[in-house]
């Protein structure tokens, strides 16, 4: 299920790329060539590149990818490296919540006034919002669940699997 | 308690975190949010968490949501897949084939054909890792093949996968220009010379080496006609295209550097496709890959971008300036103890860590010396580049064991580099010295 969610949503932060990148191409080619701009090409760039950062992000935690030191900590005991492990994921979980709760609120208000861009379509602003809150929501489902995967092998004194 | 002590404390609290393994964008985004809560919560010298949490939260969002919701930063997602697609459509191979053709009759020609190589595909791609494993895969097997020593043939891929960071496009020059405010393109034109002298310190490294001790690189029997090497020359346009809309078109003002970077992966997967190395089916999977790795350098930016507001707030750069200032140690001897400060950081960690940590405090301590930003990047960026060939961490040197299948152990690696590590150090110290050489491109915008 979960595998099967990021999947999507990694799938779906490659299209943002794609997207993105096909817009920067046709907006400079307009401009050199034709003459004109793309309206609102960077406000839409920007829109996409939530996605495109973001929705990986859930992928990445399940495979604890997440850039870490090493060097001391390989020097530390197995049973105590268990219990840090858990340490990390309730650290993570602090950040991420907050981001969560943030990108809540900001979804929330901009939905409710009707928050949009200047530029030629008053694009609306929820839409990146959403995306914000959709991905640190299952970056927060993941962690949850590195937590009690690091907490069982903490407590049984058995390794933790590489990748949920 | 002041809110200095709460930025200090912070700046402790992130450092031991980091030694004990909690991953870079946990623990600069958790400390850096207990932290703001408890500097707003006791701001009026009475504690009021209710409105330190929205004031926290408020910040965390503003400061992560400003870094990612950028148009100039869309560029890093875009130059990582560049770096794919032009493996995927052999625009990495040609180039590796050129220098081979041209350079093979040198001593040691084969290690600074690979040289050159990485040279060629740091000017399309902006990751030096990603330099190392992807030449790494190729080089490497091929100078093994001829019974080139191991050391030269692993050390010379790894020490040359750091022109990545150095010569434009670069990763590292984008994220110091997110967190200095600096121009990104400035920054790139700032980084070629020095790449280039990086390149050639390399290219003498391996030729002093190897007319010392001839046996270490037998030479190929391998002919090759004028015609033949104007062919191979021929056959890497595409690379030289690539560098030409990156460089060019920065430098003659055509595009900016994020136009560039979408120009140019849009020509390399179109040229892929052309050539059927590349197909429809491809180019997701490709992306979801670049997805990922993209997230994970973000999500360190945007926890730093967190961090820095707390660094702000409590004031900690403005009272490390003092200190600096009563300290009255001069800019040359600030300079050195940057030297040393990200020499002795990049053995342990990775550059992303390193400069989200340090370039908040360190920025406004350089500005106090009047130091040019663009040139304190570029001796930055060279100083992180040398980290990724130092032990114990060299993550260079790590990751081209592991494009090579460990064929080589990692000893033996570290032994072979610490000639490429005297060159740096040379480069270095005239990067230093002759700023010149760092702002001439700039300059002449």
């Amino acid at each position: 299920m979960f595998k099967r969610i990021e999947f999507t949503l990694d799938t779906l932060g490659a299209i943002a790329v794609v997207l993105l990148c096909t817009l920067i191409v046709v907006s400079v080619f307009c401009r050199e060539v034709l003459g004109f701009g793309v309206p609102d090409s960077i406000i839409m760039v920007r829109e996409l590149m939530v996605p495109a950062i973001l929705f990986p992000l859930s992928s990445a935690t399940s495979r604890r990818a997440h850039v870490s030191i090493e060097v001391i900590a390989n020097h530390f005991p197995a049973a105590l490296n268990r219990w840090i492990a858990v340490l990390a994921a309730l650290i993570g979980l602090i950040i991420v919540v907050t981001l969560l709760n943030s990108g809540w609120a900001q979804f929330t208000k901009n939905w409710a006034n009707g928050a949009h861009y200047g530029g030629d379509f008053n694009l609306p602003k929820w839409p990146s919002r959403a995306v914000f809150v959709i991905a640190f929501f299952f970056v927060t489902l993941r962690l949850l669940q590195t937590l009690w995967v690091d907490l069982v092998a903490a407590f049984t004194g058995q390794p933790a699997p590489a990748t949920l | 308690m002041d809110v200095a002590t709460i930025g200090f404390l912070a700046c402790a609290a992130v450092i031991i975190l980091l030694a004990i393994r909690v991953p870079i964008a946990f623990a600069i985004g958790g400390v850096a949010v207990v932290a703001l809560f408890f500097f707003f919560a006791m701001r009026t010298g009475t504690f009021v968490p209710d409105r330190a949490l929205l004031r926290t939260t408020s910040v965390a969002f503003s400061s992560s949501f400003d870094l990612i919701h950028s148009y100039n930063l869309s560029m890093i997602p875009l130059f990582i897949a560049l770096g794919q697609v032009a493996y995927k459509a052999g625009i990495t191979t040609e180039i590796y084939e050129a220098a081979r053709i041209w350079l093979v009759k040198l001593p040691g020609g084969v290690a600074i054909a690979s040289i050159a190589g990485c040279g060629g595909f740091s000017a399309i791609s902006g990751s030096s890792i990603a330099c190392a494993s992807t030449m790494g895969k190729i080089c490497t097997p091929e100078m093994l093949r001829l019974n080139y020593d191991d050391r030269l043939a692993t050390a010379s891929v790894a020490a040359g996968g750091t022109l990545g960071s150095l010569i434009p496009p670069s990763i590292l020059f984008i994220i110091y220009a997110i967190f200095t405010e600096t121009s990104i393109g400035q920054l790139f034109l700032a980084g070629f010379l020095p790449g280039l002298i990086s390149l050639l310190g390399y290219a003498l490294v391996v030729y002093i080496w190897v007319r010392r001790s001839p046996s270490l690189a037998p030479l190929s029997g391998e002919t090759y006609s004028r015609q033949e090497k104007f062919r191979a020359l021929l056959g890497a346009w595409p690379a030289f295209l690539l560098f030409l809309i990156v460089v060019g078109g920065i430098y003659g003002g055509v595009f900016t550097a994020t136009e560039a970077a979408a120009l140019s992966l849009m020509f390399a997967t179109v040229l892929g496709f052309a050539r059927g190395r590349i197909k429809i089916g491809d180019v997701l999977p490709m992306i979801r890959e670049v997805g990922v790795t993209t997230g994970g350098i973000f999500f360190i930016a945007a926890c730093a971008k967190i961090f820095v507001s707390l660094i702000a707030l409590t004031g900690l750069s403005t009272n490390l300036v003092t200190m600096l200032g009563e300290a009255n140690i001069g800019p040359w001897g600030f300079m050195l103890m940057v030297c040393v400060i990200y020499l002795v950081l990049g053995m342990f960690l990775d550059p992303v860590g390193i400069m989200v940590l340090t370039l908040p405090l360190m920025i406004p301590m350089v500005e106090s010396f009047g130091f040019d930003l663009i040139w304190f990047g570029v001796i930055i960026v060279k100083l992180l580049e040398i980290g990724l060939i130092t032990p114990p961490v060299g993550l260079n040197v790590f990751v081209l064991a592991a494009a090579i299948d460990g064929q080589v152990p990692i000893g033996k690696i570290f032994s072979g580099i610490w000639r490429f590590l005297v060159s740096d150090l040379i480069v270095l110290i005239l990067l230093v010295l002759i700023p010149g050489i760092s702002l001439l491109l700039p300059m002449s915008m």
